[in-house]
């Protein structure tokens, strides 16, 4: 694992795409990917801090939907003595909802070698409108506006942090704060959330 | 308007984002062949899919009428309706569709129509079957029908999507995942797969922001968006086509929310009388929505009256009770659409079709010749009502309308036999050459295909399908 992390080649860069094989002469970066929609919704459940609703915990259900793995892993667990409440359901072990489906989650019946990593319109659209993004960010905010500081800029600061891993720039600070106003208003939270789990920045793996 | 399909125009076609994908290891559009361009005769097509098995005899090919009575025997019985007479000499529909009667003669009838025989059959199956072209199970994902037409042209208008399915439901459908297995774009990528409105008087709803954020907020927040992206140091640092795409989709995205495209899907918006003609129920409110977006420049729409096992068309008792109530669903707004789309000079390009996934029969289950397990039963004497009906599944005939786009006007294509099995004698049509032909009406050969890891993949089953001439205008 030392090896690995602190080779050069796995320091490098991401790069925006691979050459043609043809082309073809050294590792130059790894390429610039999408989250999947699991590693999605996984982002925004720890940037909200509410995870997937729990699934069923029979280990025997047909496995059509996504609660039999939930429940074989709960099984196991109370095998090894683990009987402590799941709190934190990955997106992985819930059922494909119409958010997950249009980000490219494939039907569990259906071989698939490989899924779409750019985005498309019709994702956009339930990005967009569609009721489970505008559910969890409303969720969100509410959370952020009890738990987070009473200070707007801070909070601006502090969801900045959490999800990308920086603070915002002045610029990108007055913007926000546009948006969420002296008060914390929740529905400027809420866009603010929305924006930030739209930025490039917060999709892309780089 | 002619259309060539080369890697050439294909690239020159793309966006962007879509051409970068191309490099990224996204299936690719086959080399083409030396063939010459199809002249196409339509734009747009509106398939009116009657899931769950129409029984021929009981709709478009009507045969030997006998009326229900106790204790008549079942092999007696061919159609539980009287025929009645159309606008075409000769031709005669099932009583319950005179509507449609009276504009047969603005399209044409297929009554040939083959599908495959799948063995034990399975509704689903079946559907995958046709929407798709391929029997299943499959190693690829295959690509439903307007997937490959989404994926060859492209929207008509680019505020709306290429491929719409309009009326069918999943939330609490026994066979949901199934059809979910064909209502996809597939290994084409869920770019090409279809914006779904389940409830078409719900459509609205899919195309404004959403519940309970006014218009002022959703351009604000977009409007901040675009600010927010413009601000960040790592946007403008960066640039490839994972990012061009994603900005280019929210873009999108934001154009057809805030567009007068999307007033074609509030049904409320149209003239009352007009909605009353077309709303017969969920189906009817499905044409009217078709039209309504085909007029906006919409490519692909698929209109179901809903597969529900055991519901609507999966007639396994009481099919003359049932169609008594289906027929009039679907004989008023089909016949509305058709007369609206001339009138509006739109028919000419707009290919409708309307199709099952199989027909029915009293007696026969899968094709003649065959004995299909678990068939629906049927007892050899009739006693009740609910025994009268075409209650198992027939795949050796089944009846196709098409209109305008192209299709000939007045054609009746293919012939089945007067008697049981009342099977096809002349024409017969498979769903790979039907396929064939509504893509070839759009410009788009039959080996249209791409590269999936490369292995080549076809929109008509290996690239085979052959357009039958005869239905072409």
């Amino acid at each position: 694992m030392q090896i690995i992390c602190t080779s050069k080649a796995y320091q490098l860069h991401s790069v925006a795409a691979l050459p043609p094989e043809e082309e073809f002469v050294a590792f130059r970066g790894p390429v610039v990917k999408r989250f999947s929609a699991e590693q999605f919704l996984d982002a925004i459940s720890l940037l909200i801090h509410k995870w997937q609703p729990e699934q069923s915990s029979d280990a025997k259900k047909d496995g059509r939907g996504q609660g039999g793995q939930y429940g074989t892993i709960l099984a196991v667990l109370k095998e090894h003595g683990d009987d402590k409440p799941v709190t934190e359901i990955r997106a992985s072990l819930a059922f494909r909802d119409p958010l997950a489906a249009s980000l490219g989650r494939p039907n569990r019946e259906q071989v698939v070698m490989q899924r779409d990593s750019y985005a498309t319109t019709l994702q956009a659209l339930e990005l967009t409108n569609g009721d489970t993004l505008d559910s969890l960010l409303k969720a969100g905010a509410d959370y952020w506006k009890a738990n987070g500081t009473e200070d707007s800029g801070q909070l601006i600061r502090n969801l900045y942090m959490v999800s990308i891993s920086r603070e915002p720039t002045e610029l990108e600070l007055a913007t926000a704060f546009e948006l969420v106003g002296p008060d914390r208003d929740a529905e400027g939270i809420q866009d603010l959330l929305w924006i930030i789990v739209m930025l490039p920045e917060f999709q892309l793996i780089h | 308007m002619n259309v060539s399909f080369d890697r050439r125009t294909f690239l020159q076609g793309l966006s962007a984002a879509g051409a970068s994908a191309l490099f990224a290891q996204q299936p690719r559009l086959l080399a083409a062949k030396e063939e010459p361009a199809i002249e196409a005769t339509a734009d747009s097509v509106i398939l009116l899919w009657m899931g769950g098995g129409m029984a021929h005899t009981e709709t478009f090919d009507p045969k030997r009428y006998t009326p229900f009575e106790p204790g008549m025997q079942s092999d007696s019985v061919l159609s539980t309706f009287p025929s009645i007479p159309t606008a075409l000499d000769g031709i005669e529909f099932s009583e319950g569709l005179e509507q449609l009667a009276s504009i047969i003669d603005k399209g044409t009838l297929i009554r040939s129509h083959v599908v495959g025989d799948l063995g034990k059959i399975l509704h689903s199956r079946h559907q995958y079957h046709w929407h798709t072209g391929y029997e299943p199970p499959l190693t690829v994902a295959a690509p439903h029908l307007g997937a490959w037409i989404a994926h060859a042209l492209g929207p008509k208008n680019p505020a709306v999507p290429a491929f719409i399915d309009i009326g069918q439901r999943y939330e609490g459908n026994g066979e949901a995942e199934e059809l979910k297995a064909f209502q996809t774009a597939g290994c084409l990528g869920s770019e090409y797969g279809p914006f779904r409105v389940p409830n078409p008087d719900q459509a609205i709803n899919a195309v404004r922001p959403p519940a309970g954020m006014s218009q002022e907020r959703f351009k604000r927040r977009y409007k901040a968006y675009q600010k927010l992206v413009q601000q960040s140091p790592v946007v403008q640092e960066a640039s490839d086509y994972q990012q061009e795409s994603l900005l280019r989709s929210m873009e999108n995205a934001y154009r057809l929310l805030s567009s007068d495209a999307a007033e074609a899907f509030d049904l409320a918006q149209e003239p009352k009388e007009k909605f009353d003609i077309y709303n017969t129920g969920r189906f009817g409110q499905g044409c009217l929505l078709a039209r309504r977006l085909v007029e906006r420049g919409a490519r692909f729409i698929e209109v179901t009256t809903e597969y529900v096992p055991f519901l609507h068309w999966d007639t396994h008792d009481n099919g003359h009770t049932r169609l008594k109530e289906l027929k009039p669903a679907i004989d008023r707004p089909i016949a509305q659409l058709i007369r609206d789309l001339e009138e509006r000079g739109l028919l000419d390009r707009t290919l409708v079709v309307l199709a099952s996934e199989f027909s029915r029969d009293m007696m026969v289950e899968g094709k003649p010749d065959k004995k299909v397990p678990e068939q629906v039963p049927q007892p050899d004497v009739i006693q009740e009502l609910k025994h009268y009906g075409m209650h198992r599944h027939f795949t050796g005939a089944g009846s196709v309308l098409m209109f305008g786009g192209g299709a000939k006007k007045g054609l009746v294509y293919g012939k089945t036999a007067d008697e049981r099995p009342c099977t096809t004698i002349e024409n017969p049509v498979t769903i790979t050459d039907l396929h064939s032909t509504i893509l070839h009406m759009l410009g788009i050969p039959a080996n249209y295909g791409i590269d999936v890891q490369q292995r080549p993949f076809y929109a008509t089953k290996d690239g085979l399908g052959k357009p039958v001439h005869g239905l072409l205008g």
